[in-house]
């Protein structure tokens, strides 16, 4: 025979642990948030319909310049300027003109 | 730098098109031996920013300030008499080595990004050059290897690929390492997030990532992703970029980056990304 001690601690034992589970998950998930409060200062999600719209705005082809057909070095250049008989515009730097900004 | 004031003139766009040979080359970090001799026997000014004409066989025609770039375009042309059989030396076989072209089997991804919000623009009618500058879209490129295609192709996004895309376009991605990246790849969809700090400051970035990745039989088909969130580094140090105006205000803006596979076969495609400024940086660049 179980003590009736026994018997409602067999009961209780469950709930108790569920309790402890509960608070413990809340928390973790509380420390979560407060992680993602930290790291993520709130800028909205990107979605699809944002994507779709800015990768078709953030498109080369549409940039007015790449309409040229821009030899990658001054030998082809050179080449290409011979066959068609036109003069080479050529522009340099330390940057590139097709780099960056 | 300058793209955004030379070419807004659509008429430049067109006689340059039309009536020349256009190039573009970095000849402050590397030029083949051969070229440089040619940069010489033009006359060329050398230093930083220049648009220069020439002939094939190599004649400078010095451009003139003139009221417009459409007018010292005309007057190139109007000095320019084409030359019978011009002598053009082929590249050494060891200048040839060192072209920093996309390597055999690599894809080409276009990069192209935007300030969205958080920048102060100038006045476009007072200030018609900075204005201009500020609103230029940025421009890089950025290679895939082989087998990262393949581990795309299976759904993974390769660690290599991700270092390269987070510090080789390092005109956004400014910073030798983020803190937390996360990408995956899902039936295709591509999403996640990476953000990056300073350990010193406030500089970095925050960016939702989203996209779309296909393959047929090994082949990248398809490659569009955005990335977009919060940018902010005062410390940007470029020439031209509009990041540097968005720098500038130290302030946190709201910036867009699209990535779009390129036709790898394109001239535009054929220029080295910016982070390969040296024939010995891609090796470094293609195996981070």
């Amino acid at each position: 025979m179980y003590s009736p001690r026994y018997i409602v601690w067999c009961l209780a034992l469950p709930l108790l642990m569920s309790a402890v589970a509960g608070v413990a998950t809340n928390r973790s998930s509380a420390d979560d948030k407060s992680v993602e409060k930290k790291t993520e200062p709130g800028h909205a999600k990107l979605t699809t319909g944002e994507f779709e719209k800015l990768h078709k705005q953030l498109q080369i082809k549409d940039q007015p310049w790449a309409a040229i057909s821009w030899q990658p070095s001054i030998t082809e250049a050179r080449k290409l300027a011979a066959k068609e008989n036109k003069p080479i515009l050529l522009f340099t730097g330390n940057g590139h003109l097709l780099a960056c900004g | 730098m300058g793209r955004a004031l030379i070419f807004s003139d659509p008429k430049v766009v067109e006689l340059v098109r039309t009536q020349f040979v256009a190039c573009a080359v970095r000849t402050g970090w590397y030029l083949a031996p051969e070229e440089k001799e040619f940069l010489k026997q033009i006359n060329h000014p050398g230093g930083t920013f220049r648009m220069y004409a020439c002939t094939a066989g190599g004649k400078g025609l010095p451009i003139v300030r003139s009221k417009s770039r459409l007018a010292e375009l005309e007057a190139v042309l109007d000095n320019f008499e084409p030359e019978p059989n011009p002598k053009i030396l082929a590249l050494s076989a060891e200048s040839e080595s060192l072209e920093m072209r996309p390597p055999a089997d690599t894809e080409v991804l276009y990069v192209v990004w935007n300030v969205l919000d958080g920048m102060e623009l100038l006045p476009l009618d007072k200030h018609p050059v900075y204005g201009k500058l500020q609103r230029e879209a940025g421009f890089d490129r950025l290679w895939v290897r082989k087998d990262e295609v393949q581990a795309l192709a299976r759904g993974e996004f390769p660690e290599s690929l991700k270092k390269r895309m987070f510090t080789g376009v390092h005109q956004v991605f400014f910073l030798p390492e983020w803190k937390k990246l996360v990408v995956t790849i899902e039936d295709g969809r591509l999403s996640g997030s990476v953000h990056a700090q300073a350990e010193s400051g406030k500089n970095g970035y925050q960016m939702d990532l989203l996209g779309a990745v296909e393959t047929n039989q090994g082949k990248l088909t398809r490659f569009d992703m955005v990335a977009k969130g919060t940018w902010r580094n005062d410390q940007v140090s470029a020439y031209g970029s509009n990041l540097t105006w968005a720098g500038k205000g130290d302030r946190e803006v709201t910036l867009a980056v699209s990535f779009t596979l390129a036709d790898r076969n394109d001239l535009l495609a054929q220029t080295p990304p910016s982070a390969v400024n040296v024939p010995q940086a891609m090796d470094r660049y293609i195996n981070p």
